[in-house]
């Protein structure tokens, strides 16, 4: 995946400039808290609208404010995972899990998806479900799969461990990591956790203050912030 | 023993006929008023929000003289429908009609409003990212959503049907068998030196079918907070 952005989005006092270009399959934005990590997400994947600029993704033009290009949310074909689960209460497990894919399933994508989320991410025991009696990991497990079934050309997680406990954490990395084995599915990893970032990814972006600081492999920058001391830091 | 008469009868079965068709006719435009004033922003939205909640605020009786104005013989709308259709709806029982859905509106508009922003915003872009257009995000994630309070703001439209007076009076008249409800005919009797006694029968089945509505309310709305 080739991701191109050059966009500006300003609320209030705080102005996001995000000029980068960045290619691989495990990619991580990294920064803390008010850096302007999830407002860049929310761009990229249509939520939001810059106030000027473009992206490109993989090559197409989402969005340009010179060309009057703005693809929506629902023909983005950006994924998200979200730090809360956001998954819908009314439906079961099950009927999450296919609310993207009956919307986005490309012809060629067949139940057997289905079956492969569900065993992938052992939520075959719990399809009849409510939503509302799951655990944190079983919900966060669920929105995985939902927005992998919905056919995501890029899958954006923000935060999606932050709610959870260490234990937590541990166990949920472990299925990311086979989203994008399994399902050849490219995704963006957001998080302040410099231990998060080392397992799951491999090319990281920095943001700081609204803008990209620099763009480096994760073991780079990892040694660069554990010569400074900075790493626990920004495991908090 | 107390017996009331078939007007009295025919007054409790208008009532609970107006509130139905109120609460039937006001509920699209009440949810629809209620989306926009919570998902939409767009030029006018205070505008609408004043319109909207005005009758909150307005006597019932300037409601019904504004509608009396409106859809009379010589108002504009009055006039068109009956030189266009031949209906005339002043002092019949589609006014009272009519006038319990504006009294009710607010209530019905600020109930749906109020379940409609409490559903998670994470949730609507979710639904956004997985494909869903807008309208398919209307009827799967927020309607269904917003149940309860659409729920809450029926039942106090209703139970303000029930009760609606002022702007009835004013619009439809009082009329017995034609367009008197239960506190119209308590007016009456309650007006009249031999009525006491029917009046307060009438308040009691006033009371009997709030407590009908209240408790179809609490059932119905346990149920949906067990299923959300």
């Amino acid at each position: 995946m080739e991701i191109r952005a050059r966009i500006e989005k300003s609320f209030g006092d705080f102005t996001l400039f995000a000029d980068f270009e960045v290619m691989g399959d495990r990619i991580g934005i990294f920064g803390r808290s008010g850096s302007g990590k999830s407002t860049l997400v929310g761009l990229l994947a249509g939520l939001d609208q810059p106030d000027r600029g473009e992206i490109f993704l993989d090559g197409e033009c989402v969005f340009s404010s010179s060309k009057g290009i703005n693809v929506p949310a629902h023909r983005r074909r950006v994924g998200m995972v979200f730090q809360q689960p956001a998954l819908f209460p009314h439906l079961s497990v099950k009927a999450n899990l296919l609310y993207g894919f009956r919307r986005c399933a490309a012809p060629h994508r067949r139940l057997d998806d289905l079956e492969l989320v569900e065993t992938s991410l052992k939520l075959e025991g719990l399809l009849k479900r409510g939503v509302n009696n799951l655990s944190g990991g079983e919900k966060q497990r669920v929105a995985l799969g939902r927005a992998v079934l919905a056919n995501p050309r890029l899958l954006v997680m923000d935060e999606p461990l932050s709610a959870l406990d260490d234990d937590l954490k541990f166990q949920i990395i472990p299925y990311i990591r086979s989203v994008s084995e399994e399902f050849h599915i490219p995704y963006l990893f957001i998080s302040h956790s410099l231990t998060e970032m080392r397992l799951l990814t491999d090319e990281v972006i920095v943001l700081e203050g609204g803008q990209v600081e620099r763009q480096t492999s994760t073991e780079m920058l990892a040694r660069e912030l554990m010569g400074t001391g900075l790493a626990g830091y920004m495991n908090a | 023993m107390i017996l009331l008469n078939p007007a009295d009868y025919d007054a409790i079965r208008l009532s609970l006929k107006v509130a139905f068709a109120a609460l039937a006719i006001s509920l699209p435009f009440g949810f629809a008023a209620a989306y926009l004033m919570t998902f939409m922003h767009f030029r006018g939205k205070m505008l609408l929000e004043v319109l909207v909640n005005m009758p909150l605020t307005l006597p019932p009786v300037v409601i019904g003289y504004f509608l009396l104005l409106l859809l009379g013989q010589k108002g504009w709308l009055g006039s068109l429908l009956l030189e266009t259709a031949g209906i005339r709806l002043i002092f019949t029982w589609k006014a009272a009609v009519i006038a319990s859905a504006v009294v009710g509106f607010p209530l019905l508009v600020r109930s749906i409003r109020i379940g409609m922003e409490s559903i998670d915003r994470q949730i609507i872009q979710a639904a956004r990212t997985l494909g869903a257009r807008w309208y398919d995000i209307l009827f799967t994630v927020i309607l269904p959503l917003s149940l309860r309070g659409i729920l809450a703001g029926s039942s106090l439209m209703f139970a303000r049907s029930l009760g609606e007076f002022g702007a009835t009076i004013i619009v439809a008249g009082n009329i017995p068998g034609v367009t008197q409800t239960i506190p119209l005919a308590i007016y009456e009797y309650a007006g009249s030196p031999t009525g006491e006694s029917t009046a307060l029968y009438l308040c009691l089945v006033a009371v009997f079918i709030s407590l009908i509505v209240l408790s179809l309310h609490e059932t119905v709305g346990k149920k949906l907070t067990r299923q959300i």
